[in-house]
């Protein structure tokens, strides 16, 4: 059967879980690129099972929120849950409010950019010690925003004195969309070996996506228990 | 009505060194009794790195072998990945042929292009070529088959000249069929005069639409090949047992372990947009089929249970237009040997004979060719 996560869960669930929703008005973008087999499991729970090939989600987006401008990046692990395709949340990095709401799990203060380069489009993504990765989207082009698909994220809340695993819906109203091919992700030089922004680099791209519009993350909440066969 | 069996070959872990052999030599003893017992066709699909859901890359080779044991059955090629990186078509076109001799004439030539990043991100295919390389490998290769030489300019393969050899032992060549797995590709079979060879599960009702507008447009069609294969081939699981309680449950642990497998790929579309994978083809498909019943009950169009349940439920296919339905018998290993023996055994016995009188699926219509 399937391979299973090892990431033990207990005491990842921030001490004030803010479910969210998050609902940013502004631009994002995601990256799906494969990622070692080893470094997924290792950032994935028990409960979750990994794809084939293993793959890694990086949204970062920037906008309006109803607390203020946002930017935030979130780096998760292509996995099955329930049955179904999510992103576990392994890092983000927030700048410009005191939380990440739905994402909020090991999110650290920092700073994110995007910006044009010529024709290609560049994020780097900064915590508290210094840069943690960087990720060049090549020539995007135009596309209908209807061919690109979102899926959940799995983050880690408190439940009754133990952590346990939420999900949060992502729902976007996209007004463009461009589209890049060979997009990576590259982590910053000198990066502990443990950080998930190095143990989860790219190793072949797969798509990535930039898109205008509103981007609506969460509520997270914990899903009934479900029996599989 | 006729009745196949259909091979994804799902190897369990953990992977001993004798697990693939065993799981073959499993799957080459279910082929020679299903021969014996009167099965009309065997299926066998080509996937690549879809570790524990198939290892069966190679199946040019173990339906070579499973024509050697067998004197009857036919020999699906389900199906031939139409994709310049898995594949060559002058390659596939002479190892159909070859395949077609040394069988008898028993082969069925399946085609389609993959559905799964795993597949095409390993293979380092694009996505967004591999319906127009499959469009222009459907048509080139009944004319390698049937020409005594063939050149081609195209814009994605071309040849000069050659006589492209062996030749087909059936004339004018092996009937043709498409892989359906995303809805609107079973119009492409239908535009192009080819079988439709369903892979998804769905409900009766959703079948019966797309089965109708499929037997529509293949009058107005202009065939790839020499004929119009007008049928339609589904896949569906079995498990037929005395005991209909047993039965279904045990259908339902192989149709379970086979979705929850099924589940782990990464489709095409999930993690690559584009217009030439609009939708996710198989995965929902099955994952609807997984929990499309409610709690203690059985889906309804699977062929699990008591001979009489799978009657019922045939006939139900039946009436939809379906004309030959294969069976998917095992998934890594879940149901003991014997008991998918026994199965087949029984489900020779008491169901087959119900459909015996039945027409029998409809013979390729001869439009031309030589």
């Amino acid at each position: 059967m399937p391979d299973r996560g090892t990431l033990a869960i207990d005491g990842l669930a921030p001490a004030e879980f803010d479910a969210g929703p998050l609902e940013l008005r502004g631009r994002w973008l995601q990256l799906t690129f494969e990622v070692d087999r080893d470094a997924a499991l290792r950032w994935l729970p028990a409960d979750v099972t990994r794809p084939i090939p293993c793959y890694a989600r990086l949204l970062v987006a920037e906008g309006e929120t109803a607390a203020g401008p946002l930017r935030f990046a979130a780096l998760g692990v292509g996995g099955r849950f329930r049955m179904m395709p999510r992103n576990v949340l392994a890092a983000a990095v927030v700048e410009g409010a005191g939380r990440l709401p739905a994402l909020a799990g090991p999110a650290e203060p920092g700073e994110v950019r995007i910006e044009r380069e010529g024709d290609d489009v560049t994020v780097r993504i900064a915590g508290t010690s210094g840069p943690l990765a960087e990720a060049r989207l090549p020539a995007p082009y135009a596309i209908d925003p209807a061919m690109l698909r979102w899926d959940g994220w799995v983050v880690y809340a408190p439940e009754g004195g133990k952590t346990v695993l939420a999900e949060a819906p992502v729902s976007v109203d996209a007004a463009a969309a461009r589209l890049a091919k060979g997009a990576a992700m590259t982590p910053a030089a000198g990066l502990d070996r443990g950080s998930p922004w190095r143990q989860l680099r790219t190793l072949l791209p797969i798509s990535a996506c930039i898109v205008e519009g509103t981007l609506r993350v969460g509520p997270a909440a914990v899903p009934a228990p479900m029996l599989l066969g | 009505m006729k009745f196949g069996i259909f091979y994804e070959i799902s190897v369990p872990r953990p992977w001993g060194p004798t697990t693939e052999y065993e799981v073959y030599q499993n799957c080459l003893e279910q082929v020679k009794l299903a021969d014996e017992l009167g099965f009309d066709q065997v299926w066998a699909v080509e996937h690549h790195f879809l570790e524990e859901y198939s290892h069966c890359s190679a199946p040019e080779v173990f339906l070579t072998a499973c024509a050697m044991v067998t004197k009857n059955i036919r020999i699906g090629r389900g199906i031939v990945v139409c994709v310049p990186e898995f594949n060559n078509p002058i390659k596939a076109a002479e190892v159909a042929a070859t395949m077609d001799i040394v069988s008898g004439g028993r082969l069925e030539f399946g085609t389609g292009r993959s559905a799964t990043w795993t597949e095409l991100g390993g293979m380092s295919a694009d996505p967004d070529e591999t319906k127009k390389t499959w469009d222009e490998w459907v048509r080139i290769i009944p004319k390698m088959w049937t020409e005594e030489r063939f050149g081609y300019q195209g814009r994605a393969f071309s040849m000069p000249q050659r006589a492209v050899l062996p030749k087909p032992l059936q004339k004018p060549h092996p009937p043709m069929w498409v892989a359906v797995t995303s809805p609107g590709t079973e119009l492409d079979a239908a535009d192009r005069g080819m079988g439709s060879l369903g892979l998804t599960f769905g409900g009766f009702a959703e079948q019966e639409q797309k089965i109708a507008e499929y037997r529509r447009r293949i009058k107005y069609c202009n065939p790839v090949g020499s004929f119009v294969n007008e049928q339609v081939n589904t896949v569906n699981f079995l498990f037929c047992h005395e005991d209909n309680e047993y039965g279904a449950k045990t259908g339902q642990r192989l149709a379970g372990t086979f979705n929850y497998l099924a589940e782990q790929l990464l489709a095409a579309r999930q993690a690559y947009p584009t217009r030439s994978y609009p939708n996710l083809g198989l995965l929902p498909a099955l994952r609807r089929e997984a929990t499309s019943a409610p709690e203690g009950q059985i889906p309804e169009g699977l062929c699990i249970g008591n001979p009489d349940r799978i009657i019922e439920v045939i006939k139900k296919w039946e009436s939809v237009g379906v004309d030959r339905i294969n069976f998917l018998l095992n998934a890594i290993e879940t149901v003991p040997q014997e008991e998918v023996l026994a199965s087949l055994r029984l489900f020779a016995k008491e169901v087959m004979p119900k459909f015996a009188e039945k027409p029998a699926a409809k013979a390729p219509a001869a439009v031309g060719g030589n």
